[in-house]
């Protein structure tokens, strides 16, 4: 189910908050199970088939993490199953996500034809074998131990961050379902959640949406063959630049606001990631609960910067290509990463070259901040084209088109075959930058509106009224278009 | 009592706020249909300026001009014998095109500025429409020459209750004609036209409650295809008339226009561009026998097929606006235009264009 449509808004939330709440009065166990529940519904709405795959999962992980618990923390029983439910997550990821791209480039490698049949992404399987491998290695660690398989499902699939995240740390969230007040009614909650939530749908209904045109009527035909002109190949190359962050920040905002409503914070996902001076900054930026998760999880266990600056950079190397196949089975998701690699080990290294005097005296430089936006914009804009296209190939084409290398046409054909024009274009693009760069982000705007929401009676009200009128009024806007829009994460 | 009241201002207020911003923005205005003058030909108000967009997202926005008749033109109509009216629905009035790339403004620089073109065009009308529009161009602006754009969809459209009628159609159970003119608007439509939010949602969204409540239950994949064809294709691929309802829409165009052939009458005919973009030839058995008994009434057609076949021999530009609305584009309308040209340059006797 898609936060963005007319069933998910007028019947799944209300059900489900009303459920939630009149359970919560008598009993906090049957609360979290009707909200495990109807997670369960959210989540099988599309592929029902899949919800027992997400249960078997949830199962298996439970009942390692009892054993990990059982056996000790740092028990070398306890690192056995530790390893077992490691090979356990991986397998199902391996499977589902890299079996086909395994099977296509043996066949392309020795020029064999094997076939396994294409295998369906269960939608959200990264994100629950991630979020359950680190409640894994925390068991092991002896930082979580949980007994409750209601409230560890829960944790799982909880609808508000279960398909696209934020990958969710077990400590972020037991102790909050283990709190009676979140079984309670909470009006400033329900306001500034709804407002919120009504902040993410203008991201991604109106603005990523909005944009969205300009970079599938470049990117589509570019992977089937044609060769962008300068003008369209920069139009696509920015306007997926933009869709991309205002679909994965909206959709994280929606999360953010959803969980509120059911008096449940969920960290920030994004912090103006298009405001960041260098490629580290941006990556603490973007998509930060995978970032930590990396982080924490793999650069860190493969020696992080401990073992002098070689290793540091193969780390970090590892870490983003690792990160890129995170995010899909194929090649050009390889070389995003890579790429990404490589940008962090130039940061680093001139870092390293300049010294900490120096580089203490850049970062106070506006004119040097200026042209590490840039940069870093550059950087990020010429990787999102091999994160978009499907093909490398297409990939190349763009990148070809970009540099200026194809010859210029006296229409833009792929434009013009999609009906759009590159003036309108560049106008959505110069709009979404203008709030992307300039603009106070989400987060600040969310707990702006928190702040009033706690003021009182009234401005409670207030912020309900005009974030329910906003919501119905998104909603209508997004069902009387001709197709159903995912969001993008949803793929990964 | 705090709450309910913050809660009723919080919605106006954000109401108040929409409505502002859609005000900026070129939401389609406001448009008044009448028999300004003539009372089977509804045209918009005269001397009318307002916006025109399409889409939810405003897409391809135009300032449009109404001119002292009603009709979308850029000139003023004046009696003249030397000009020529150009006639159909929307494909005439191309709102979504600039004024410059406009069948008529086209069709005048492909005949080199010498006749002055009268873009007489209005969305929503099919045939017999037509025939009374060029009725009133001969007797009112002593015009002699006419070029009618006729699209895939108008002969069906000329029955009465299809939904494209201007005022003239055939009423299906009797095929006699009728005109059925729309009723005014009533006094909330048209307060509610005053709103930009509510002309948003009534215009670009097109908001259908029955439909809305449809999506409620239905489970639909994300990326499902959009519903099939564009607008303007949906409009075309309509239901096919009954042989004795189509010999009747015919007639009843021929028999109204015949008191006004004193010059030249061109039916220019549109083809379906999306088949032959795709390389598919396409199968209209309605549309060929619609040509064949205009010529044997006398008419001059103009099939466009063989020059689209010919375009997209050498060329992957596509001639709709887009895959959103599959209306001409601007050079769909130079090919219009360039046929229209020739015909009327050709004499009259001389062998008829692109038979």
């Amino acid at each position: 189910m898609l936060f963005t449509t007319a069933q998910f808004v007028l019947l799944f939330l209300p059900l489900t908050l009303l459920g939630f709440f009149i359970a919560g009065r008598s009993s906090h166990r049957a609360a979290a199970a009707w909200l495990l529940l109807a997670s369960l519904f959210f989540y099988g709405w599309w592929m029902p088939i899949f919800t027992l795959l997400l249960l078997a999962s949830i199962g298996c992980n439970f009942a390692v993490g009892l054993r990990i618990a059982r056996a000790g923390a740092g028990s070398v029983r306890a690192r056995r199953w530790l390893v077992l439910g490691i090979v356990f997550n991986l397998s199902l990821l391996g499977y589902f996500k890299y079996a086909n791209f395994f099977v296509d480039s043996v066949d392309a490698l020795l020029g064999v034809q094997w076939h396994i049949g294409r295998v369906i992404l269960p939608i959200g399987i990264s994100f629950y074998s991630f979020t359950q491998l680190a409640y894994l290695v925390d068991t092991y660690k002896g930082k979580v131990n949980e007994a409750q398989i209601i409230h560890y499902g829960l944790f799982v699939t909880y609808f508000p961050h279960l398909v696209a995240g934020p990958v969710l740390h077990h400590a972020q969230m037991m102790p909050q379902f283990a709190d009676a007040a979140i079984y309670r009614i909470n009006g400033a909650n329900l306001a500034a959640g709804l407002a919120i939530f009504a902040l993410g749908l203008v991201k991604k209904v109106v603005l990523a949406d909005g944009v969205a045109p300009y970079a599938d009527a470049v990117f589509n035909p570019v992977d089937g063959g044609s060769a962008p002109d300068l003008t369209e190949a920069w139009l696509g190359a920015l306007a997926y630049t933009f869709q991309l962050y205002f679909d994965f920040s909206g959709y994280s905002d929606m999360a953010i606001g959803l969980s509120l409503l059911f008096n449940v914070r969920l960290p920030f996902n994004f912090d103006s990631p298009y405001k960041a001076t260098s490629i580290s900054d941006f990556w603490r930026r973007w998509h930060i609960s995978l970032s930590n998760f990396l982080r924490d999880y793999l650069y860190i266990a493969l020696g992080g910067n401990r073992h002098g600056s070689v290793r540091r950079y193969a780390n970090l190397a590892i870490t983003m290509v690792l990160g890129g196949l995170w995010h899909g089975a194929s090649w050009s998701f390889v070389i995003w990463g890579a790429l990404h690699g490589l940008y962090l080990m130039v940061n680093h290294a001139f870092r390293a070259v300049c010294g900490a005097a120096l580089c203490r005296r850049l970062d106070g430089s506006r004119a040097f901040s200026l042209f590490g936006w840039a940069l870093t914009m550059l950087a990020v804009v010429v990787a999102w084209v091999l994160f978009r296209a499907t093909s490398l190939g297409g990939a190349g084409r763009m990148l070809q088109g970009m540099a200026g290398l194809t010859p210029p046409t006296e229409v833009h054909p792929l434009l013009w075959n999609a009906g759009l024009h590159a003036g309108t274009g560049a106008g959505w693009c110069a709009v979404l930058a203008f709030i992307a760069c300039l603009l106070p982000n989400s987060n600040r705007i969310g707990q702006q509106m928190q702040a009033l929401a706690a003021r009182g009676a009234f401005q409670r009200g207030w912020l309900g009224g005009a974030a329910l009128t906003a919501t119905l009024l998104l909603v209508v806007l997004n069902a009387a278009r001709d197709s159903v829009s995912a969001f993008i994460y949803f793929n990964f | 009592m705090r709450v309910l009241s913050g809660f009723v201002l919080g919605t106006l207020a954000l109401l108040l706020a929409c409505e502002l911003l859609l005000r900026v923005l070129p939401v389609s205005g406001a448009t008044r249909v009448g028999t300004y003058v003539d009372p089977k030909i509804p045209t918009f108000q005269p001397l009318l300026e307002t916006d025109y967009a399409t889409g939810w997202d405003l897409r391809n926005a135009q300032r449009l001009r109404t001119n002292e008749m009603g009709f979308v033109a850029e000139r003023s109509f004046k009696p003249d014998p030397n000009a020529v009216a150009l006639i159909g629905d929307s494909f005439v009035d191309a709102a979504s095109l600039v004024p410059k790339d406009r069948p008529a403004q086209q069709l005048e620089a492909a005949l080199d500025g010498r006749r002055p073109v009268y873009s007489m065009g209005t969305a929503g009308s099919s045939l017999l429409d037509y025939a009374e529009r060029i009725r009133f161009a001969h007797e009112r602006l002593q015009i002699r020459d006419f070029v009618v754009l006729i699209e895939r969809g108008d002969i069906w459209q000329a029955m009465c209750g299809s939904g494209n009628v201007a005022s003239q159609c055939l009423d299906p159970a009797s095929l006699a004609p009728r005109t059925e003119l729309q009723p005014p608007a009533s006094t909330v439509k048209r307060w509610l036209r005053q709103s930009a939010l509510a002309r948003y949602v009534a215009s670009q969204l097109k908001l259908d409650p029955a439909r809305l409540l449809g999506t409620l239950f239905k489970r639909t994949e994300p990326h499902a295809p959009a519903a099939p064809g564009a607008p303007a294709d949906r409009a075309a691929d309509g239901p096919r008339l009954s042989p004795a309802a189509f010999d009747a829409v015919l007639a009843a165009f021929v028999e109204r226009i015949q008191p006004f052939r004193d010059g030249r009458l061109l039916l220019l005919v549109d083809a379906d561009r999306r088949a032959l973009a795709q390389g598919r030839v396409p199968a209209d058995a309605q549309r060929q026998a619609f040509m064949q008994r205009a010529r044997a009434a006398g008419l001059q057609v103009v099939d466009v097929e063989p020059l689209f076949a010919k375009h997209f021999a050498s060329s992957h530009l596509s001639l709709e606006i887009g895959p959103y609305d599959g209306h001409p584009n601007a050079l769909c309308y130079r090919l219009f235009a360039d046929a229209a040209a020739k015909a009327l340059a050709a004499d009259r006797t001389g062998p008829e264009v692109q038979r």
